[in-house]
């Protein structure tokens, strides 16, 4: 068993680089890539505009997935936990079936804002404005969000 | 033949479209005026020798959004002499009609989307769009009472998600040819600089996306985005000495089936709406599909863009998946049927972005001025556009010509 944690990112409504722009910058996913996360995404998106999302932004994704196949990332990968960060209860929902933890975009950025302006956008959209109370102890690990 | 008294006496002289985005920032009145500004350019005229405009929406009075009484005002037009609110591809021919009768000469209609909470579950979330869906619920876009926001759209997929379960029974054929729809229309998107989605797809592509309504899958949908488009009729003669050559309204039907709006009760398959759409558009054009050089079949859903080359006459009920397979250019990902014509070059509603269709009508028009450069379609003089083809309401079927 991996003792690393698999962090799976929705893309559209969810990432900065999403359309629509979500509130998470990708300095949060190379922050955790960094820390040792197993980074990807999970998205409607096909495979191949995922991997080119990812290109772009100068970042090599341990996976890419579509959105009802998350049960294969977890197959795939012997993580200790597996999360998945996203904006609808479409992600909820897939999140569930293939027993990641599910952590709202929202949620999240509300409480990364407050410690760290830079991992997550302040007027990316509406959702998002003024989403900057709470906030991630950067120090601590993904774990003390759930 | 029927009567066709309009026969090329009328012509589009203007166009005007904005950018395409799942998330613009910006209202539906904003749009409306970037594209009504634009198209009214376009056309070379003072705004005012407007005196006709058909604005956005199904309410009969302007409520917000882009209705004719806030674009009028907004535009500083002194008088006009027809007013109407229109969507999806009917309010052409509504426009139309009024220049050809007379209510007034030079029409502006101006189409304007925003992606709305009943189309997308991350457009629920967004506190600006759930906002902007209650102020108009009044408009009959929504159920009121429904607490989940994407339930309350009247009209969803399943009734289509149905129609190809059906098309697949009945005709035996198979999702190649909802692929094949998917993957023309995003090819031409990838060198349309307003599309939404311009990233290649592949038929595997299609096939490995998600399943929403089995069998349809989020490849069969189109993309809601935010979205203005606007176009300028006026008569033949008045267009002669405009800046443009004219693009001429050769012949135009709409249609509608006994069953309305409702879906459940739906008649087979070549008795919906589109079907009497083109049929009645065939009896009133001197133009047939061998003369087409370019089709703008509606795709709401890919099963839309079946049902139109159908009824069209393209092919017999049923014979779409082997004509699309015949004319399938395997190395530009593209189709043409009956080996020459283009469908739907700016990449439809599935990868242009939803604008009831009125982005067709733009398209053809640009295409057959011949001013799309690297995009132009070589010496397109005819086009068809089946705008707003829905099964069971509001299709138009138009056929536009060049000299």
């Amino acid at each position: 068993m991996d003792a690393r944690t698999l962090v799976s990112f929705d893309i559209d409504g969810t990432l900065e680089t999403g359309d629509p722009a979500g509130p998470l910058r990708l300095t949060f996913v190379r922050w955790a890539q960094a820390r040792g996360y197993v980074i990807g995404s999970c998205s409607d998106r096909t495979l191949g505009e995922q991997s080119a999302m990812w290109a772009r932004a100068g970042i090599v994704p341990d996976f890419v997935s579509r959105k009802h196949e998350l049960t294969a990332v977890r197959v795939a990968w012997r993580c200790q936990r597996f999360v998945h960060i996203g904006d609808t209860r479409v992600d909820e929902h897939f999140a569930a079936q293939a027993d990641f933890e599910f952590i709202s975009v929202s949620d999240l950025a509300r409480r990364l804002a407050a410690i760290d302006p830079m991992t997550c956008s302040q007027d990316s959209s509406p959702a998002s404005t003024g989403a900057v109370l709470g906030g991630m102890d950067r120090g601590k690990d993904l774990g003390q969000l759930g | 033949m029927a009567r066709n008294p309009l026969k090329d006496q009328l012509a589009v002289v203007g166009v005007g479209s904005t950018p395409y985005g799942r998330d613009l920032k910006r209202t539906e009145l904003s749009l409306a005026l970037e594209a009504a500004t634009a198209a009214v350019e376009d056309a070379g005229l003072d705004r005012q020798e407007i005196d006709g405009i058909c604005g956005t929406g199904m309410d009969p009075l302007a409520m917000g959004g882009s209705g004719f009484l806030t674009l009028q005002g907004a535009l500083g037009i002194e008088k006009t002499t027809w007013q109407k609110n229109g969507w999806l591809g009917s309010c052409f021919v509504y426009a139309a009609e009024a220049v050809f009768s007379g209510l007034c000469d030079t029409v502006l209609v101006v189409q304007a989307y925003t992606r709305g909470i009943g189309m997308s579950r991350s457009a629920a979330a967004d506190p600006f769009r759930l906002r902007s869906a209650q102020l108009r619920a009044a408009g009959g876009h929504t159920i009121v009472g429904q607490s989940d926001p994407a339930r309350r759209w009247i009209h969803s997929g399943e009734p289509y998600a149905a129609w190809m379960a059906r098309y697949l029974h009945d005709y035996g054929a198979t999702k190649d040819v909802f692929a094949r729809i998917a993957v023309n229309n995003r090819t031409h998107a990838t060198t349309n600089p307003r599309a939404a989605m311009r990233t290649p797809i592949t038929m595997e592509d299609y096939h490995a996306s998600r399943v929403i309504w089995e069998p349809m899958q989020m490849l069969d949908m189109d993309v809601p985005v935010d979205c203005g488009e606007a176009l300028i009729i006026t008569t033949a003669e008045r267009a002669r000495d405009l800046r443009h050559s004219p693009v001429y309204i050769h012949a135009m039907s709409l249609g509608g089936s006994r069953v309305g709006e409702y879906y459940d009760n739906s008649l087979g398959w070549t008795e919906n709406a589109l079907w009497i759409s083109l049929a009645g558009l065939r009896e009133r054009s001197d133009l047939t599909i061998d003369d087409l050089d370019l089709f703008f079949p509606y795709d709401g859903y890919t099963i839309d863009t079946v049902g139109c080359i159908e009824a069209a006459g393209f092919c017999k009920p049923g014979e779409t998946a082997d004509l699309l397979a015949s004319g399938w250019d395997a190395e530009a990902n593209i189709y043409r049927l009956g080996g020459h014509t283009l469908v739907s070059t700016n990449g439809g509603a599935l990868s242009h972005g939803r604008a009831g269709g009125f982005n067709f009508y733009t398209e053809a028009v640009r295409q057959l001025r011949g001013t799309e450069g690297e995009r132009q379609v070589p010496d397109a003089r005819t086009a068809l556009v089946c705008a707003g083809a829905s099964f069971f309401h509001d299709p138009a079927s138009v056929m536009l010509r060049t000299d």
